[in-house]
């Protein structure tokens, strides 16, 4: 059970439904003799969608309401100082990669995408993963290089070159 | 007898050492575009047609069908061993291949994948020889209204895709449709929900979402779930079984027919095929509960019905000159280039060009068959490697893949927004698959409903006038509703024997 996270999830569906039906409404929903407008399929989804999300919440706290009553082991069972430690640390590194490729996305047209994302598979493999700097080297060259054999060279993918431009050849 | 003699006429052509070495390196260079996430079929025959210029009419789309019939495999390779679709037919197999992998049966998933596409891929091919003519006027019955309630069948599968909670499955799909309401609309050309931003004029496209939600979702999510460790299978661990064989049968056969019928109504697609076809094979499967977590029949209907689809698509593009699918219709603008009409003259008119194609169908699926079966304990080797090191290695090559799609940077922000959005739906269990099916038949759905209501003058209950899509909508209420009404009639019958 993650309520939090089922409470947060139904109130974002909610929120996204209430946007689709209130800004289909300009589109208008029905028009000349009643025949379907722009505006009714995102207008009828957006309903159903903050429909989904209230039953969502009110699922979640049936269930948890009923958990109260009822624990199981799992609800009371303690997390362990150690798998805390765990859970931060892989936490951690799925907000790091997340950093990374989101820097890397912004990057890729300034120095080139090939070169951008070869300095990521490099970045994740030393700092997230903690292989030798050698090692994510050769694993990052041999992954850009290839790419660039298949992507621009055989199927002609004109990636954005950047500033590398002269190291590619284009 | 004309049948037979146009057989032999095809095989005579087909097998021309020619036509079979350009089909084999069709097949391989397919297979070899297949392996790229976001590189589809489409996209695989669209950048090789220039390679083909040069060659025969008949050696040329030999060799396109070759590359189609290997994208096809190469796409489900990735959606097994990485949870990377290649492209959107192959979705729904990484929904039960992937699990297969990761429990060390990345063998028997490959193998399978590839036999039950040969398997119904044959059998589609027989009935596309036999009967194009006959299914091409059938699926003329077949317009917006029967489109329509054939989507609204198609969305019934969502039960099966819902994992956990129906609600959440149900919430995702509805998400998956409002997606598709973005960008330009199809009946008016206005622009909904841009808000003046011109990158999604054009929508928000399927297969960056799918790179996402898949390829870097997984990756994340398996990072967050700590080490993950190499997986170490024995050879024999990799050969199908005659317990595999055996549970595989049937859903080929049911899920090959489904798929092929599917494949032959314009615009339906393979993707929707390749949804039906699993939800068919749930439905009547013994290991009902085993679906999703790792089902055999999981991974051979979606093939099936997939491989099934292709062949179908090509009866509306030869007999009809309509494109049955996305590649057919790339397919379709080739046989122009070569200066070659598809319609209903075109079997009396090339019977050499139609007939040796078709042949090369079979020789395809077979090449393809050859060329990877004994390959499949060298692919399943793979996660044989430190997930560590692989895992950098497919988000390099999702995003490159999301650029390849349009060339252009708004795929690869698409992959990375729709990455996190699919990290937290994994984290939360919202199911993916109804989200990504939403995406596929919004889109149709809208178009077709809008076209029922113009058809109607405004009033839909002209369905109730089209038998077809009547029959189409009780079997989804059946769908939905059998097994609980079978529950409250057994339940019953129950109470009434006690009472006796």
């Amino acid at each position: 059970m993650k309520p939090r996270g089922d409470y947060v999830g139904a109130l974002i569906l909610v929120a996204i439904g209430a946007a689709f039906s209130t800004l289909s409404v300009d589109y208008g929903i029905l028009g000349e003799e009643a025949r379907i407008s722009p505006g009714f399929v995102p207008f009828v989804v957006g309903l159903l969608l903050v429909a989904f999300g209230a039953m969502i919440g009110w699922e979640t706290w049936r269930s948890r309401i009923h958990a109260t009553i009822n624990p199981t082991e799992d609800d009371t069972e303690a997390e362990s100082d150690t798998d805390k430690e765990a859970r931060y640390n892989t936490t951690k590194s799925v907000a790091l990669i997340f950093g990374l490729l989101f820097i890397a996305v912004i990057l890729a047209p300034i120095l080139g995408f090939l070169l951008t994302f070869s300095i990521l598979v490099f970045a994740i493999l030393a700092g997230v993963e903690r292989e030798r700097l050698w090692f994510s080297l050769v694993i990052s060259l041999s992954i850009g290089l290839l790419a660039w054999l298949i992507f621009y060279q055989f199927m002609g993918i004109r990636l954005p070159l950047g500033i590398s431009a002269p190291l590619i050849g284009g | 007898m004309d049948f037979f003699a146009n057989l032999v006429t095809g095989f005579g052509t087909a097998l021309s050492p020619m036509n079979l070495l350009y089909c084999f390196i069709g097949v391989l260079l397919g297979t070899v575009i297949g392996l790229l996430p976001g590189l589809g079929s489409a996209t695989g025959v669209a950048l090789l047609l220039p390679l083909t210029l040069n060659l025969s009419p008949i050696t040329a789309l030999i060799m396109l069908a070759g590359i189609y019939y290997g994208a096809q495999y190469g796409a489900t390779i990735t959606s097994i061993l990485i949870a990377t679709p290649g492209d959107s037919a192959s979705v729904v197999t990484a929904i039960d291949g992937y699990p297969m992998a990761r429990q060390g049966r990345a063998g028997p998933a490959l193998a399978i994948g590839a036999v039950s596409s040969f398997v119904s891929g044959i059998i589609s091919l027989i009935l596309l020889m036999a009967l194009a003519p006959v299914f091409a006027s059938l699926a003329l019955h077949f317009g917006p209204p029967e489109i329509c309630a054939l989507i609204v069948l198609g969305f019934t599968s969502i039960v099966g895709f819902s994992g956990t909670s129906r609600t959440k499955g149900l919430a995702m799909a509805a998400l998956g449709v409002a997606i598709t309401t973005i960008g330009l609309d199809p009946q008016s050309g206005s622009a909904r929900f841009t808000f003046g931003f011109i990158n999604l004029f054009g929508g928000i496209g399927f297969l960056p979402v799918v790179i996402g939600l898949f390829a870097v979702a997984e990756v994340l999510h398996q990072v967050r779930s700590g080490k993950v460790e190499p997986i170490r299978t024995r050879f024999r661990d990799m050969i199908l079984k005659r317990e595999d064989w055996r549970r595989c049968r049937t859903t080929i056969l049911g899920s090959g027919l489904l798929g092929f019928f599917i494949g032959v109504l314009p615009g339906a697609g393979a993707t929707l095929a390749s949804f039906l076809g699993y939800d068919l094979a749930r439905h009547f499967s013994k290991h009902k509960d085993e679906f999703g977590k790792g089902a055999i029949e999981g991974v051979a209907a979606p093939e099936a019905a997939n491989s099934a689809a292709v062949n179908g698509a090509f009866v509306p593009t030869l007999t009809l000159g309509i494109p049955g699918s996305g590649t057919t219709a790339v397919l379709l603008g080739a046989f122009i280039v070569f200066g070659i009409q598809p319609g209903p003259l075109l079997f009396t008119n090339e019977p050499d060009l139609v007939w040796g194609l078709m042949c090369s169908f079979f020789i395809g699926s077979a090449i393809l068959l050859l060329l990877n079966l004994p390959l499949v304990p060298v692919f399943a080797s793979l996660l044989r490697f430190r997930y560590a090191l692989i895992y950098p290695c497919i988000l390099f090559l999702s995003f490159i893949g999301a650029y390849a799609i349009e060339n252009r940077m708004w795929g690869v922000w698409l992959t990375l927004v729709f990455g996190i959005v699919g990290y937290f739906m994994k984290r939360y269990d919202y199911p993916t698959a109804p989200l990504i099916l939403g995406i596929v038949l919004g889109g149709m759905f809208e178009k077709t409903l809008i076209q029922t209501s113009s058809m109607g003058g405004g009033d839909l209950t002209i369905f109730l006038d089209r038998p077809i899509a009547m029959v189409l909508f009780a079997l989804a209420a059946l769908i939905l509703y059998g097994p609980r009404l079978a529950k409250m009639y057994s339940k019953l019958r129950g109470m009434s024997a006690r009472k006796v």
